[in-house]
């Protein structure tokens, strides 16, 4: 790794998490007197839903690799895939980004600290 | 693994270093932080110092001196300490600034836009800047196309 500089990318990603989500259904209910009767039932299910988090990569190298790092970076649509990930070589990275990143979008929303 | 590619950045990026000593001014003026860049290179002998414009009344100071990370952050809690009380109503920001750097292990300054926020520019420069300070110009000026 580590050469003396870096360049820090940091901002609000979304992307695709299996997250437990509760929702409500309209199910029928048939009583003791044999009255049919319906009912909103709370049921809880596994779904991939969108989700929005902070995130920031790091990454380590001369200013000519870390451009290169970043094309790659936009050019196949990545994020981080952990909240920080601070020690990724920009070398290292070029090679196999699939190591440190993972599918998600940037998404354009207010930064409110630095990182 | 090929995502969506996009050609508008939507994130933030900054020059991080841990070989040096990096400053972030929030509500200063230009001459109040040039007097604390000044005083502060002459006293730890840093050479020179690039004074950057990151917004209105909020400056970053990069000096030219490579230091290890023990020195950067003696001299960066000395200037904390000492204005973060300060008459003149600085600076819990810097302090704040410092705690977040000191944890994350590496000092970072913002070279890109930020919501409405233009690239920072630099506004002034003294003494020597082939170091710190080149390496500064050359990765904004190689990030920044």
């Amino acid at each position: 790794m580590a050469k003396t500089h870096a360049v820090a990318l940091y901002g609000t990603t979304k992307f695709k998490q299996l997250k437990t989500v509760t929702y409500k259904k309209r199910v029928w209910k048939i009583r003791k007197d044999h009255v049919k009767q319906r009912y909103i039932k709370k049921i809880e299910a596994r779904r991939h839903v969108y989700v929005y988090r902070d995130r920031r990569i790091t990454f380590w190298g001369s200013a000519r690799d870390i451009k290169k790092a970043r094309e790659k970076l936009d050019e196949l649509g990545l994020i981080p895939k952990k909240k920080f990930v601070d020690k990724v070589s920009a070398k290292d990275f070029i090679l196999n980004p699939e190591k440190y990143t993972k599918e998600g979008e940037w998404v354009d929303r207010k930064v409110k600290k630095t990182p | 693994m090929i995502g969506k590619s996009r050609k508008h950045r939507n994130y933030v990026y900054g020059f991080t270093t841990t070989k040096g000593l990096l400053l972030d001014l929030d509500n200063t003026t230009l001459k109040e932080s040039s007097a604390i860049a000044e005083f502060y290179c002459k006293r730890f002998r840093l050479k020179g110092y690039l004074i950057v414009r990151s917004s209105e009344n909020n400056y970053h100071v990069v000096f030219n001196r490579y230091l290890t990370w023990k020195k950067t952050l003696e001299y960066l809690f000395k200037i904390v300490w000492r204005y973060h009380y300060h008459e003149h109503g600085m600076k819990p920001s810097l302090t704040y600034w410092a705690i977040l750097q000191a944890c994350k292990g590496s000092e970072t300054l913002r070279i890109s836009k930020k919501n409405h926020k233009a690239v920072p520019k630099v506004v002034r420069c003294y003494g020597e800047t082939d170091k710190l300070c080149r390496d500064y110009v050359e990765y904004v000026r190689e990030l920044n196309d």
